[in-house]
């Protein structure tokens, strides 16, 4: 059971982290790129397990 | 390429170079502390060997057995049930590198919740390691969380019920291995790891068992035995033998309904006369001020002599702080004295050790004196490894 919501999480933030990088690259304005690109960083640590 | 999505592509670097940083950060807290043991070990082996669950595992702790040449009772000690409580692990280690067993054995678990070695606790501002100065250079080691590491056990219920008693406690205190025994085989990671230990008493027929702690200055628990029932008279002679050598300690008996605790469920479940110890440990108290690697090891913070003065600390506290060499030569004073109340009580299964540090020994020497250097230890001087 909690191997199931371990993965369900995992999925849940890998489907946002491509989300956002989508808006990354549809994004035009510089910082809003940046601010996208820092909320990456944690989304890409947690599906690599990095904690 | 548009310019933007250029700039994104910049972005997606920038985001996979951090995510290396932090890999490799990662990768070190799971590295093993260095432990390099001495003349006295006979085998090593690990947790894995107890319970086949945690084969493999990041729970699979190394387990050190020092024999000696006359039988004799067994003797297990624990450090390291809390990683953050550091004296606790440095004392077993001393077990380990620097003494030899004349008579019955001694097997040593120096990092009991290995998986809580790879983490810290979040919101104390605990430093990843600490280092201990060696008559010639000096050793390193990891400063751990009190719980094990939630990417080993996630997520944390809100309320946690102890196996078997259905005792309910904080959601957090499910990753504590102190309040998970005895375990069960099939249980959480932490269970599995209490279960384990129960295994070692068991299948070793262990006699005696002690598992070394620190606390917070101002935890009314501290500078303490507390013993089960069954070793009372044991625990009682120490605390004695130990005023002799003018060392303080306190006399507590194991509560019987606050289940999950080392001493109550060893002292239950198993044949062996169960007993935890308590030094203090300055970077535990809420009181504290800045929090380094120093503190840890010096005990040293000017907040705690100001707590001192209006009376809310409950060790005695000035300005030369409570040294880890001081904490770590309380615990070994403390398995001395121990072992000669044990030794009184079955004399046919007595348990001799050489080379055990005193308490004195550990205060004008420092705990990096009964460490071994990496810079000029031989393993050949080491016991074998199956």
């Amino acid at each position: 059971m909690l191997t199931i919501l371990h993965w369900i999480y995992i999925g849940i933030v890998a489907i946002l982290g491509g989300v956002i990088t989508i808006e990354l690259f549809s994004e035009r304005r510089w910082h809003h790129q940046l601010a996208y690109a820092l909320i990456l960083v944690p989304l890409v640590l947690r599906i690599l397990h990095i904690k | 390429m548009r310019s933007h999505h250029a700039r994104a592509v910049l972005m997606l670097i920038l985001v996979a170079a951090l995510a290396v940083v932090a890999s490799w950060e990662f990768r070190a807290m799971r590295q093993a502390d260095l432990i390099l043991p001495g003349p006295g070990v006979t085998r090593q082996t690990t947790l894995g060997a107890y319970h086949n669950a945690l084969l493999g595992s990041s729970a699979e702790t190394p387990v050190y057995v020092l024999e000696g040449a006359l039988p004799g009772g067994t003797l297990c000690v624990l450090g390291g049930v809390h990683p953050n409580e550091a004296s606790g692990f440095l004392a077993a280690t001393v077990l380990v590198e620097h003494i030899v067993v004349e008579r019955g054995r001694l097997i040593v678990i120096p990092q009991a919740s290995w998986g809580g070695y790879t983490c810290t606790d979040p919101m104390e501002a605990y430093p990843e390691h600490y280092t201990i100065p060696l008559p010639m250079g000096e050793r390193t080691f990891r400063y751990g969380s009190r719980g094990m590491n939630p990417i080993d056990q996630w997520p944390d219920p809100l309320v946690y019920l102890h196996h078997p008693s259905g005792q309910q406690l904080s959601g957090i205190e499910t990753r504590n291995l102190n309040r998970c025994f005895p375990g069960r085989p099939d249980g959480t990671y932490t269970e599995r790891v209490a279960y384990a230990i129960m295994q070692v008493l068991r299948t070793e027929g262990v006699d005696i068992a002690i598992d070394l702690h620190e606390a917070a200055p101002e935890y009314p628990v501290i500078n303490t035995i507390v013993a089960h029932e069954k070793g009372t008279e044991i625990a009682a002679q120490a605390v004695l033998s130990l005023e002799f050598e003018d060392l303080q300690f306190t006399l507590e008996r194991s509560p019987v309904r606050f289940r999950g605790l080392s001493h109550r469920e060893w002292g239950d479940g198993t044949e062996a006369y169960a007993f935890l110890m308590e030094t203090g440990n300055i970077m535990q108290g809420r009181l504290r001020g800045r929090t380094t690697p120093e503190l840890l090891v010096s005990g040293i913070d000017r907040m705690y002599l100001k707590a001192a003065a209006i009376g809310m600390v409950k060790i005695p506290y000035d300005s030369s702080g409570v040294p880890i060499e001081l904490r770590v030569g309380r615990h070994l004073q403390g398995i001395a004295a121990l072992l000669e109340g044990y030794n009184d009580e079955r004399p046919e299964r007595r348990i001799m050790l050489d080379r055990l540090p005193s308490f004195a020994e550990c205060a004008s020497g420092g705990v990096g004196a009964f460490l071994n250097s990496p810079t000029t230890f031989h393993p050949s001087t080491t016991g074998e490894i199956p």
